[in-house]
């Protein structure tokens, strides 16, 4: 029955997902405000079923050749992690490039209707370039290789590989091949050579259904190109450096690399230690399957030249939101320049751009930012300059560049909120930098003051001495400071002439007032604090924890609990599962034991809520990925509009994660040798091992979209058998502080 | 006794100063009911035990001790509680073979049960990330202890040459003017772990163990002990007392407890 079930809702997906395809072609992308893509239609059976219980079917159904516990390990595995990828946020059902993937694989897969019901195919957010097929007939593309194909018949060449490594369960295999063969034997060298085998076979194979399918011959080799290339951006075009110059910034061909970096990837790299065989080998294995086969097709475009490209674009406007979560800012930017040309007025564009030199200027004032840069011997292509230059820059110089920049943006998009907000985080990160000082800053913008210079310079020495001559030392040293003084220029400090205007502007110096106030308060108040007793910081701190959950919420939206049971070291999936669903019962239970209104979204309940919950909780751990790739800053976010949207939705701007962990663990170790010992001994330390294994970690932090970041969290340490009661009790704990009032 | 009202005047109006402890499921307060029994690791070691049995007494080995507790704690803060309890132990104590006070010996005589009352203040406290009153505390206290010889009659043997075994001989009622009526006095020094295992939003599991230090007061009742009549000095029994406790610090718990 089950069986039945499952089979006739995989029938329901790929029919909805067919009508879906065909609404989403009228619902077109609109690149000068672009949205990221989102799931669309009728949340999937992948997504909603739980994962023991797809074990559980695999295992009824006999899907594998494994028999026993090796097919138990096998199926856990995989189901698992997969399942982890598909709940990670980061992978999209419905969407229009998922839709795309769909009509190019149903085209390949056009003369085998079982396979076309099998096979899942999802979009997968990352730069990584890459496409993977799973055991369960799940097929994953990512954005970043999407971003950088230049033919759809490339695109339905990897999928044609991927159904490949599908038709011929090589993911199976290669488990299958571990269980077998010796511990001594299993060598890197040999998974290897392993791997590459099941590789050159997917090739193979699926350069027939790419035949087959009536594609262009001539797109096979570029493939691997792509294949060669895709760690690179997607396009290389040289960063001018005239880019970053405005009216009021000028930046010196001096602070740009003199030299170009070549691209250093070669066809024939060492592979020996590699899952896939190098790019020639495979050209090499695929040129000659290429001989024994005729008639070849020549469609490049089934579905139109525009689609592909329409669809690609997509990819790349991804790809800066991807890079803009994981803070790598730089590569943001070179996307930006690269898709700006096209799209100036793109208010996606403008609001990653200010994110990004926001971010940038951060991390700068925290000495942090040259981590996310290229290290200066990976440079490579002409994103290279655009790190080089970044890099170059000292603190002031790249904060006051990133606050030219984004007053630019906001001079662009006067009347947009978000953008108004990352400016306003701007002014105060300048105000925290420091050094940062706005006596330091020219009146003059670059080209004035070197002007004066010019002139000056022309003017006699003796002359320019004599202007000095008469003046005290410690007049001659304001005199040296004064940027105001042409004297003074110097074109390495170019950033000093490039806010004139901002920093007369009574808009950025009500701000800069007003954040320099507030921290002045703050100093003094940690200097208060400085001088407290013990006894009165010790309060102080008590209070503080105290306070750290504490927001008068009502509402609040409980994110995907990660819970982790662990056995023998190792994690117990299934009853983590299991776990995992009793929490999500207990905060429903305890928050209507405390009369609030707690909303979760988690595997669990996306039956209920649907692929709109599903895409909140995308957003949500977005933005959690997003502050703990870099914990250290005021991170924004980088949906911030869709997280506003949330906020509205539920009524609250409080959001919960949690994660629980557990263990029993008891070290007998002592028991034995105080039984040698001492016998009556291990009386005593035996019961108190058996009592104390008990290890439950439960961390909770509650993020506030509306202030940004991590409101607080707090973290429990018990010795207590894990129960629903015990979980309840101290859920009860973390929901009560919630509910009340700040002390 | 003043001083216990005291305490618990304290803690009731702990109620009010701790509006941001939660408790368990909001319940702050707790009464345990536990019963607690230690096995006796040395108390049988070189000597000898003996309970009246069809008229004669004989030998055993005493192993276990048993008493019951109540106990009231009062949660301040999340890993801080105070607490009170009161509770009986119950055991033996083996009076010594008596010489000079018969004219046939040496004598042998029935343990004499014990009854001692505990009252004792205590705090509980539990790791950072702890949540009393569930789960694990350690509890530390001090309290005194009201021992007493329970009023029944006991027996004793007249061994006359002692080559024949004292269970021929049938037990003889110990006139009631033999026993030592006073109370020992004494504080007790308490460390425990103690586990409160949730069953309800309202119920637990308690269980545990406790160490406990033992001390008798040297200010006792001598004059009791002067009778002639008496078979031990209040001193002797004292010793009795402190030995007995000494050999059996460490017991076991378990018992029910109720959250409100």
């Amino acid at each position: 029955m089950n069986l039945i079930k499952l089979r006739f809702s995989i029938v329901c997906f790929v029919f909805i997902a067919f009508l879906s395809d065909r609404n989403s072609f009228y619902a077109q992308q609109n690149f000068n405000d672009y949205k990221t893509l989102a799931s669309v239609g009728t949340i999937p059976s992948d997504f909603t079923q739980l994962t023991y219980n797809k074990i559980k079917a695999d295992i009824n159904k006999e899907r594998t050749d494994l028999k026993g516990k090796n097919e138990k390990i096998f199926l856990e595995g995989i189901h698992y992690s997969i399942d982890e990828m598909l709940h990670s946020g980061k992978v999209i059902y419905g969407d229009e490039i998922s839709l795309y993937l769909n009509a190019v694989a149903q085209k390949i897969l056009k003369d085998d209707a079982s396979l076309q019901k099998e096979l899942r195919f999802y979009t997968l957010k990352s730069n990584v370039s890459n496409a993977f097929s799973t055991d369960q007939g799940i097929v994953f593309v990512t954005t970043g290789l999407i971003s950088q194909l230049t033919s759809e018949a490339q695109l339905a060449y990897i999928l044609a590989h991927e159904i490949s490594h599908y038709t011929e369960k090589h993911v199976v295999e290669t488990f299958d091949w571990k269980t077998k063969t010796d511990r001594s034997d299993r060598t890197i060298e040999k998974l290897s050579q392993y791997s590459k085998e099941k590789e050159f076979d997917a090739d193979k194979i699926g350069l027939k259904m790419y035949h087959a399918a009536g594609y262009s011959k001539e797109e096979i080799l570029p493939t691997f190109d792509v294949l060669m290339f895709s760690y690179l951006p997607f396009d290389e075009i040289a960063v001018s450096k005239a880019y970053f110059n405005s009216e009021n910034m000028f930046i010196p061909e001096s602070m740009f690399s003199p030299e170009k970096y070549p691209i250093k990837a070669v066809e024939d790299e060492d592979d020996s230690k590699s899952s896939h065989p190098n790019i020639k080998k495979r050209k090499d294995a695929v040129e000659k399957e290429l001989e024994n086969l005729g008639n070849w097709g020549k469609t490049i475009y089934s579905l139109g030249e525009d689609k592909f490209k329409y669809i690609r674009k997509i990819a790349r406007f991804e790809s800066i939101r991807n890079d803009v979560i994981d803070a790598n800012y730089a590569d943001a930017i070179y996307s930006i320049f690269l898709l700006e040309k096209e799209y100036p007025n793109s208010i996606y564009l403008q609001r990653m751009k200010a994110k990004s030199w926001l971010g940038m200027a951060q991390l700068k004032e925290l000495n942090k930012l040259n981590s996310t840069l290229q290290k200066t011997t990976d440079y490579e292509g002409e994103i290279a300059e655009l790190h080089f230059f970044l890099r170059k820059l000292d603190k002031i110089g790249l904060i006051t560049l990133a606050l030219r920049q984004v007053q630019d943006i906001k001079k662009q998009q006067p009347n947009d909120k978000e953008i108004q907000l990352i400016w306003e985080r701007m002014v105060k990160t300048t105000t925290i930098t420091e050094k940062f000082d706005l006596a330091a800053f020219s009146s003059l913008k670059f080209d004035e003051a070197k002007i004066e210079f010019e002139k000056i310079k022309a003017d006699t020495t003796q002359k320019v001495e004599g202007k000095t001559e008469n003046l005290s030392k410690y007049e001659k040293i304001k005199k040296k400071k004064n940027q105001n003084d042409p004297l003074n220029f110097d074109s390495e400090k170019f950033y000093l002439y490039g806010i004139s205007d901002i920093i007369k502007s009574e808009e950025f110096l009500t701000s800069f007032n007003k954040f320099k106030k507030e921290l002045d308060e703050q100093k003094a108040e940690d200097e208060k604090e400085n001088l407290l007793s013990r006894g009165e910081r010790s309060k102080l701190n008590q209070k503080e924890e105290e306070n750290q959950i504490r927001c008068d919420a009502q509402d609040l939206i409980c994110v995907e609990p990660i819970v982790y049971r662990y056995r023998l070291g190792q994690i117990d999936r299934i009853k983590s599962e299991k776990l995992a669903e009793d929490f999500v019962e207990i905060i429903a239970k305890t928050s209507k034991d405390l009369d609030m209104n707690v909303t979760t979204i988690s595997s669990s309940t996306l039956k209920k809520l649907g692929t709109p919950g599903f895409n909140e909780r995308a957003v949500l751990l977005s933005y959690l990925q997003q502050i703990t790739n870099e914990e250290d800053i005021d991170i924004f976010p980088v949906d911030y509009s869709l997280l506003s949207d949330i906020q509205t939705n539920y009524g609250t701007s409080k959001v919960m994660f949690s994660i629980l962990e557990h263990s029993y663990q008891t070290e007998f170790s002592a028991v034995l040798f105080s039984s040698i010992l001492f016998f009556p001994a291990a009386l005593v330390i035996f019961p108190l091992k058996l009592i104390m294994g008990n290890e439950t970690d439960l961390n909770v932090i509650i993020m506030d979209i509306d202030k940004g970041g991590i409101a607080g969290g707090q973290f429990y340490h018990y010795k207590e058998p894990l129960s629903k009661l015990s979980i309840g009790a101290h859920l009860y704990d973390v929901l009560t502080q919630v509910k009340s009032k700040p002390l | 006794m003043k001083k216990i009202v005291k305490l618990l005047l304290i803690l009731v109006s702990a109620n009010q100063i701790n509006a941001q402890n939660p408790g368990y499921f909001g319940r702050k307060n707790v009464v345990d009911f536990s019963v607690n029994g230690q096995y006796n690791l040395f108390s049988n070691l070189g000597r000898n035990f003996y309970k009246f049995e069809n008229d004669k007494l004989v030998k055993y080995k005493d192993r276990v001790d048993w008493g019951f507790r109540v106990n009231y704690s009062r949660v301040l803060r999340r890993n801080f509680a105070l607490g009170i309890e009161c509770g009986y132990d119950y055991y033996r104590i083996q009076p010594l073979q008596i010489y000079g006070y018969f004219s046939f010996y040496p004598t042998d005589f029935e343990n004499w049960d014990v009854k001692s009352l505990n009252i004792m203040p205590k705090i509980e406290f539990s790791n950072k990330g702890g949540l009393l009153p569930m789960g694990i505390s350690h509890q530390i206290g001090a309290g005194i202890r009201l021992v007493k010889v329970v009023d029944k009659e006991y027996h004793y043997v007249l061994d006359g040459n002692g080559s024949q075994p004292s269970v021929l001989y049938n037990a003889i009622v110990m006139p009631d003017s033999y026993l030592y009526k006073g109370t020992a006095k004494g504080l007790v020094f308490m460390y425990a772990l103690n586990m409160r295992t949730p069953i309800s939003q309202r119920i637990f599991l308690n269980y545990g163990f406790r160490y406990t230090l033992n001390f008798m007061s040297k200010q006792l009742d001598y004059s009791a002990g002067t009778s002639q009549n008496l078979l031990m000095t209040s001193g002797e029994y004292q010793n009795l007392v402190r030995q007995r406790k000494i050999g059996s610090f460490i017991q076991g718990n378990i018992g029910l407890s109720f959250a409100f």
